[in-house]
C-alpha cells in the first residue's frame, strides 16, 4: 500500500473517524483507523465502536493497493501538523506506516487490515433524500432529554418513526419528554426504531460538516440480523446499530386535555427559571403559582437563600401551585424557538405539557417534583 | 447452683433424710449466701474496694496473688473501725450505711446490704486489721470458715486492710468453676479500674504479684481519669459532654468514632457511681454515635447517668450490676441526645497516617463571637498538640485549654451557633429533633454537680462564663497576629512536635470552602491545599455525609422532595423484599417515595429526589433489609435514619465519578454547612490531613 492524497481530504475522513474509534474499549483494534487503497483512486477510511461504524470513500493516488490500521487519534494529529497540503502514506514491513509530507517523515506502528472487525455494508439497503436542515433540528429538539441512565437502555436513544411524510423522534428520561413531527421524507417505517444517543450525536456531527442533502436509510430487525439506522452525506456513510427494545407508550403519558393553561413569553419564563435556579437544586425544585395574570416562580434553599419573581401571563383554568426540578423546564425552553409558550397542567402531581404556542408539532412533558 | 450441690454434700444420709424438710444449718446459709455475692476473686475485689471508699479512703491499694486465687489484700486509709465494728462487720446484715428501708432509695454509698464481708469470710480465711484515728492501736481479727480465730490489738496505721486468702478453699464444687489466673486476674482489673473510673478523687493501685497493674493517682476529674485508665491510645482523643433533660443528668466521655470495637466492652456505663450492665442504655449510647460507628461495631464510651435517687433502683441484682429506672426512655433518651450533641461537633479527625492529632477546627467563620472562641480553641489545638509527653510541663496551658475546651459548654453555647440553630428554616439535626430553645435550656441547666464528680467547680461555669474565658485567650492569641498551627506526628513511639508556619488569625476555624482544590487523584479523593497541610477528602463519603445530613433534616419537616415518574417503574425486587417495603409504607411515603406494592409486582411512581435514579432497585431492596431487620422493636428514628442513609449512600457520587470543578466547589461549601462533616453516615472518615511539616520531614527538609 502506497498512496498520495490531499491533506484535507484525508481530513474530512479521519475527524469523524477518530471521534468514533474507541481508545477506551478492551479491543486494542477499535482505536484504530483502517486504512484500504483499492484501485487507482479510492481510499476507504473505516472506523468502528461496533455499534457506529463510519466508512469514509476518499479521493488518493494509489501507488499499489493494501490495507493498514493505525491508531485514530495519532493519525489524525498527524496529518493535521503537516506542513504540506499532499500527504504520502506507505505500508513498510511489520504493518509500519511510513507517513511524509515535504521533509517531515513519520513512522507509525500499525496493525494489519485483516484484523479489523467488518463494517456494516450497505450494497441492500436503499436511501432517501432528507433535508439535512429539517433532520438536524429534529436531532437539536430531542436529544437533550435521552435518558443518560445506561440501565435503561431502551431509553438511552432517540425513538424514530416515519410514515414516508412525516417523521417523529421522541426522548425522555422517565422525567420529562420531548415530542417533535416534522416533514420529511424518509423511509416509511413500520414501527418505530430507537438510535443510541452516542448515535444520534454522531449523526449531528457528520451532518454539520456535509451539505443540506443527505440520505438516510433504515435495516429493520425483519430485513437484517442487525438492523442499522444508515446516514450518508456525500461520500461518508455513518452506520449506527438500533437498540432492539420496546420504546415506553409515549403517547399516553401526553396529556391531551388539561384544564390550565399558562400562556407565557419564553425568554422571560426562562431568564426567571435560570435566576431560580441559583437558590435552587435539581434535588430540590422551584416553586410555580399559576394565578390569572401573573405566574410566581420561587425557589428556596435553606443554605443559600431565596427568590420570588412574578411574570406576566394569562391563565386559564384556576389558581395552582407546583414544584419542577427546573433544568427539565429550562433545557425544553431553551430548544424552543417561538416568543411565547403554552404551559398546560393538570394538578400539582399531573404532567406537565409545555408547546411553543406557534408550533403544535413540537412539545415537552414534564413530570413534576412534589416539594 | 454450686452451694446446693455443696449442701447435698453434706448431708449426713441421703437415703434417710430424702424429702424430709430440715433447717439449714447457719455456716451452710452463709456459704450460700456467699454464693450471690463471691463469684469469683473479682467480686470479692469489688465488694471490700466499694467498704473502702464508703469509709472514706483516699488510697486504696489491692495486691492480689495468682489471680486472687491464693491472696487479695485491699488497704485504704478510711476511716477504720473500732475493735466491736470490726466484729459487728463480720455479722450477717450489719451495716452502718441502712437504717431503714426508705434509705434503699436515697443511698450514696456502695453497699449497703451488710452481707459482703460475712459471706467473704465464710468462704475463706480472712484477716482484718483495722483503726480508727481516734484509736491508739489496730484490732487484728482472723477468721477461718466463719468463726473468729484470733483477735488481738497490733500496730496500724489509721484505715484498714483485709485480706482474703484462700478463697473458696471450703467449697470445692465452687472452686471449680474459677478460670485460670490470667482471666481471674483480668477480672480483677477490670473490677478495680471500674471503680476507679467512677472515684476518680481516690488513688487507686492494684498489684498483681510485683507487677502494677493500674496506678492513678489522684486525679482532677473524670476526664484526667478516663484518660489514666483508658491508655494513651483511646484516651488520647476522649471528649468530655454533658447534658441535663428530664431531670437525668449525663456525663460522658467520648473516644472518636475510629476507635470503634467489634465488642461493647469499650462502652463503660454507670449510673451513679455504679458501673452497669445495662443493655438499653448501652444501645442509647451506641444510637448516639448514630451512624458514625458502622453496624456491628462499639465506640469507645465512659457514661454516668445520673438520676434523683427515687428514679433508680439499685436493689436488683446482688452485686448491683444492674439497676431499674422507673422511666427507662427519659434516660435512654437522655443519654442519646447528650451523645449525639456532643457526636455531633465531630471533635475528632480520624488520625490515620501521620496526620497530625491537632484535629480539625472547623466552624464556618462567623461573627466577632466566633473568632475569639475559634482562636480560643486554637490554643487548645496547640495545648493539646504538645502531647502526654510534655502534659507534666504544661501547667496553666492544660488548665486553660481544660477550660476552653470541654464539648458541654461549647456545643451547647448559649447563642446560635451558624451551623445549627443560627440558619434561619434548618431543623435542629440532632437525635430527636429536639427544638433550639430546648437546647439551650439544657445547656444552661445550672450546677449540673453530679455526686460522683469530685471536681466539678470549673467544669460547671455557666455558659456566659466560658465566653468571658475564652474571650481573654483569644485577645492573648489575636494580638499576635498569627496563630501557627500545630500538629503532633502521632505515630506510636515517636511523639514529635511540629509547627507549620504562620497562618492568619482569621483561617483558624478551619472552612472547607477555604480549600484550594488541586485535583482527583484515582477519580476517589479529592486533592486540596489549605494553610500548611495538603488535605484529602474521600469524595463519596464527603457526599454522602452532605445528602444524609440535608435529607434528615428535610425528613424531620417531612418535606423531602419527590421526583414523578412519567411511566410508572416496575422494579425487580423479591416478596420478602416487597412485604417489608409495604409493611413501612409510611416511613417510605416519607421519604417520598410513591409505590404500589402487591403480591406480585411493585411498581414506583415517585421517589426522592437525592435518590440517583440508576440506583433506585439497589437502594430499595437494601431499604427493605434496613426496615425488616429492625422490626417493630427499634427506635423509629433510628429506623428512619437508617433508611435515610441508605439513601444517601446512592445519592452520593461514587468513587470513579469524575467531578467537575463546579461540583467540587459546592461539595466543599455543602460540607461547611453539614454537621458530623468529618465522617460519613457509615462511619469512615472524609479527609485526611497532612500537613507540609510532615512532608518537609519526609523529604528530609528538617
Amino acid at each position: 500500500m502506497d498512496i498520495r492524497i490531499q491533506k484535507s481530504e484525508f481530513l474530512r475522513g479521519l475527524r469523524l473517524a477518530q471521534n468514533i474509534a474507541d481508545r477506551k474499549s478492551t479491543m486494542p483494534m477499535l482505536a484504530n483507523v483502517l486504512l484500504r487503497a483499492s484501485g487507482k483512486n479510492e481510499l476507504l477510511v473505516a472506523a468502528t465502536d461496533l455499534n457506529i461504524s463510519l466508512s469514509a470513500e476518499l479521493g488518493s493516488q494509489n501507488e499499489s493497493e493494501g490495507g493498514l490500521t493505525l491508531g485514530a487519534k495519532a493519525l489524525y494529529d498527524i496529518v493535521a501538523s503537516m506542513p504540506d497540503d499532499e500527504v504520502h502514506l506507505a505500508r513498510r514491513e511489520n504493518n509500519w506506516a511510513e507517513i511524509r509530507a515535504g521533509k517531515v517523515r513519520y513512522r507509525l506502528a500499525g496493525m494489519p487490515d485483516r484484523d479489523f472487525p467488518q463494517v456494516p455494508t450497505t450494497d441492500d439497503v436503499s436511501f432517501s433524500q432528507v433535508s439535512a436542515k429539517t433532520l438536524r433540528e429534529m436531532i437539536d429538539k430531542t436529544l437533550f432529554s435521552v435518558c443518560s441512565d445506561e440501565t435503561r437502555f431502551h431509553l438511552n436513544g432517540v425513538f424514530f418513526e416515519s410514515d414516508g411524510k412525516t417523521a417523529c423522534m421522541v426522548s425522555t428520561d422517565g422525567h420529562r419528554l420531548s415530542k417533535i413531527e416534522r416533514s420529511l421524507e424518509a423511509p416509511a417505517l413500520s414501527a418505530g426504531i430507537i438510535i443510541p444517543k452516542k448515535g444520534v450525536a454522531e449523526i449531528k456531527r457528520s451532518l454539520d460538516g456535509g451539505g443540506d442533502a443527505c440520505e438516510l436509510a433504515v435495516q429493520t430487525p425483519a430485513q437484517h440480523q442487525t438492523p442499522h439506522f444508515y446516514l450518508r452525506t456525500g461520500t461518508i456513510t455513518l452506520a449506527v446499530k438500533l437498540i432492539e427494545s420496546e420504546f415506553p407508550p409515549y403517547d399516553q403519558v401526553i396529556p391531551k386535555e388539561n384544564k390550565r393553561r399558562a400562556t407565557i413569553d419564553r425568554g422571560i419564563f426562562l431568564d426567571a427559571l435560570k435566576r431560580a435556579q441559583l437558590m435552587s437544586s435539581e434535588t430540590r425544585g422551584v416553586k410555580l403559582a399559576l394565578e390569572d395574570e401573573k405566574v410566581e416562580v420561587a425557589g428556596d434553599n435553606p443554605d443559600v437563600g431565596e427568590v420570588h419573581e412574578e411574570l406576566p401571563a394569562a391563565c386559564e383554568g384556576g389558581k395552582l401551585a407546583i414544584g419542577f426540578n427546573p433544568k427539565y423546564v429550562v433545557d425544553l425552553l431553551s430548544h424552543m424557538d417561538a416568543e411565547q409558550v403554552h404551559v398546560e397542567l393538570g394538578d400539582e402531581l399531573d404532567p406537565c405539557l409545555i408547546r411553543p404556542a406557534e408550533d403544535p408539532s413540537y412539545l415537552g412533558v414534564v413530570m413534576p417534583m412534589r416539594i | 447452683m454450686g452451694p446446693r450441690v455443696s449442701a447435698d454434700e453434706h448431708r449426713e444420709d441421703p437415703a434417710d433424710s430424702a424429702g424430709a424438710i430440715e433447717v439449714l444449718p447457719p455456716e451452710m446459709i452463709d456459704q450460700i449466701a456467699a454464693g450471690e455475692v463471691v463469684e469469683r476473686p473479682a467480686s470479692v475485689v469489688k465488694e471490700l474496694v466499694e467498704n473502702a471508699l464508703d469509709a472514706g479512703a483516699t488510697h486504696i491499694t489491692v495486691d492480689v496473688e495468682e489471680g486472687g486465687k491464693r491472696l487479695i489484700r485491699v488497704l485504704d486509709n478510711g476511716r477504720g473501725m473500732s475493735a466491736k465494728e470490726a466484729e459487728l462487720s463480720l455479722r450477717r446484715h450489719a451495716t452502718s450505711k441502712l437504717r431503714s428501708i426508705d434509705d434503699l432509695f436515697s443511698l450514696s454509698t456502695m453497699g449497703f446490704r451488710g452481707e459482703a464481708l460475712p459471706s467473704i469470710a465464710a468462704v475463706s480465711n480472712l484477716a482484718m486489721i483495722t483503726r480508727r484515728r481516734d484509736a491508739t492501736a489496730a484490732t487484728r481479727l482472723a477468721v477461718q470458715a466463719g468463726a473468729i480465730a484470733e483477735r488481738r490489738e497490733v500496730g496500724a496505721p489509721v484505715g484498714t486492710q483485709i485480706e482474703v486468702a484462700d478463697l473458696l478453699h471450703n467449697v470445692p464444687a465452687r472452686q471449680k468453676f474459677l478460670k485460670g489466673e490470667a482471666t481471674e486476674a483480668s477480672h480483677i482489673t477490670e473490677a478495680v479500674s471500674r471503680l476507679a473510673m467512677a472515684h476518680p478523687e481516690v488513688h487507686f493501685r492494684l498489684r498483681h504479684g510485683s507487677r502494677t497493674s493500674i496506678d492513678a493517682p489522684r486525679a482532677k476529674d473524670g476526664l484526667e481519669r478516663a484518660k489514666k485508665l483508658l491508655g494513651a491510645r483511646a484516651g488520647a482523643d476522649l471528649h468530655a459532654v454533658e447534658g441535663y433533660e428530664q431531670g437525668v443528668r449525663v456525663r460522658a466521655y467520648l473516644a472518636s468514632p475510629a476507635r470503634a470495637q467489634t465488642t461493647a466492652r469499650g462502652v463503660q456505663l454507670f449510673v451513679g457511681r455504679r458501673w452497669v450492665r445495662d443493655r438499653s442504655l448501652l444501645h442509647a449510647v451506641v444510637m448516639g454515635y448514630g451512624e458514625l460507628v458502622p453496624k456491628g461495631r462499639y465506640p469507645v464510651a465512659v457514661v454516668f447517668v445520673d438520676a434523683p435517687g427515687e428514679r433508680v433502683d439499685v436493689n436488683v441484682h446482688p452485686q448491683k450490676l444492674e439497676v431499674r429506672f422507673s422511666d427507662q426512655r427519659a434516660v435512654c433518651a437522655a443519654v442519646r441526645h447528650a451523645v449525639s450533641r456532643a457526636v455531633s461537633r465531630a471533635p475528632w479527625v480520624e488520625g490515620a497516617l501521620d496526620v497530625g492529632a491537632g484535629s480539625l477546627r472547623m466552624e464556618p467563620a462567623g461573627g466577632g463571637a466566633r473568632a475569639s472562641e475559634m482562636a480560643a480553641r486554637y490554643a487548645e489545638a496547640r495545648a493539646s498538640a504538645l502531647g502526654p509527653a510534655d502534659r507534666p510541663a504544661q501547667g496553666e496551658r492544660r488548665g486553660l485549654s481544660e477550660v476552653a475546651f470541654p464539648v458541654a459548654p461549647r456545643g451547647e453555647q448559649v447563642g446560635p451557633s451558624p451551623a445549627e440553630g443560627g440558619a434561619p428554616n434548618r431543623g435542629v439535626i440532632g437525635a430527636g429533633g429536639r427544638g433550639g430553645a430546648e437546647r439551650g435550656r439544657v445547656a444552661r441547666a445550672p450546677g449540673f454537680t453530679p455526686a460522683s464528680d469530685p471536681v466539678p467547680e470549673r467544669d460547671h461555669r455557666p455558659a456566659e462564663n466560658w465566653a468571658r474565658v475564652t474571650g481573654d485567650v483569644a485577645s492573648d492569641e489575636s494580638d499576635t497576629g498569627d496563630v501557627p498551627a500545630a500538629s503532633i506526628d502521632a505515630r506510636a513511639g515517636e511523639a514529635s512536635i511540629s509547627a507549620t508556619g504562620p497562618m492568619p488569625a482569621s483561617s483558624a476555624g478551619f472552612a472547607f470552602s477555604d480549600l484550594t482544590y488541586l485535583g482527583q487523584l484515582e477519580r476517589t479523593y479529592l486533592v486540596c491545599e489549605a494553610a500548611g497541610e495538603l488535605v484529602l477528602l474521600d469524595q463519596h463519603a464527603a457526599h454522602e455525609r452532605v445528602v444524609f445530613e440535608r435529607l434528615r433534616e428535610r425528613y424531620q419537616d417531612r418535606k423531602i422532595p419527590a421526583q414523578a415518574l412519567l411511566f410508572p417503574r416496575e422494579l425487580d425486587l423479591e416478596a420478602g423484599e416487597r412485604a417489608s417495603l409495604a409493611e413501612h409504607a409510611d416511613t417510605l411515603a416519607g421519604l417520598g417515595f410513591d409505590m404500589d406494592l402487591t403480591d406480585e409486582a411493585a411498581s414506583l411512581r415517585a421517589y426522592p429526589a437525592d435518590l440517583r435514579e440508576h440506583e433506585l432497585e439497589k437502594a430499595l431492596s437494601e431499604l427493605a433489609g434496613d426496615l425488616a431487620d429492625r422490626g417493630g422493636s427499634r427506635a423509629v428514628e433510628e429506623r428512619s435514619d437508617r433508611a435515610i442513609a441508605t439513601i444517601a449512600c446512592h445519592g452520593s457520587v461514587r468513587a470513579g465519578d469524575q467531578l467537575t470543578d463546579g461540583e467540587v466547589d459546592a461539595l466543599l461549601a455543602a460540607l461547611d454547612e453539614t454537621p458530623r462533616r468529618t465522617h460519613c453516615p457509615h462511619g469512615r472518615p472524609v479527609l485526611l490531613r497532612i500537613s507540609v511539616a510532615e512532608i518537609a520531614r519526609r523529604f528530609g527538609r528538617t
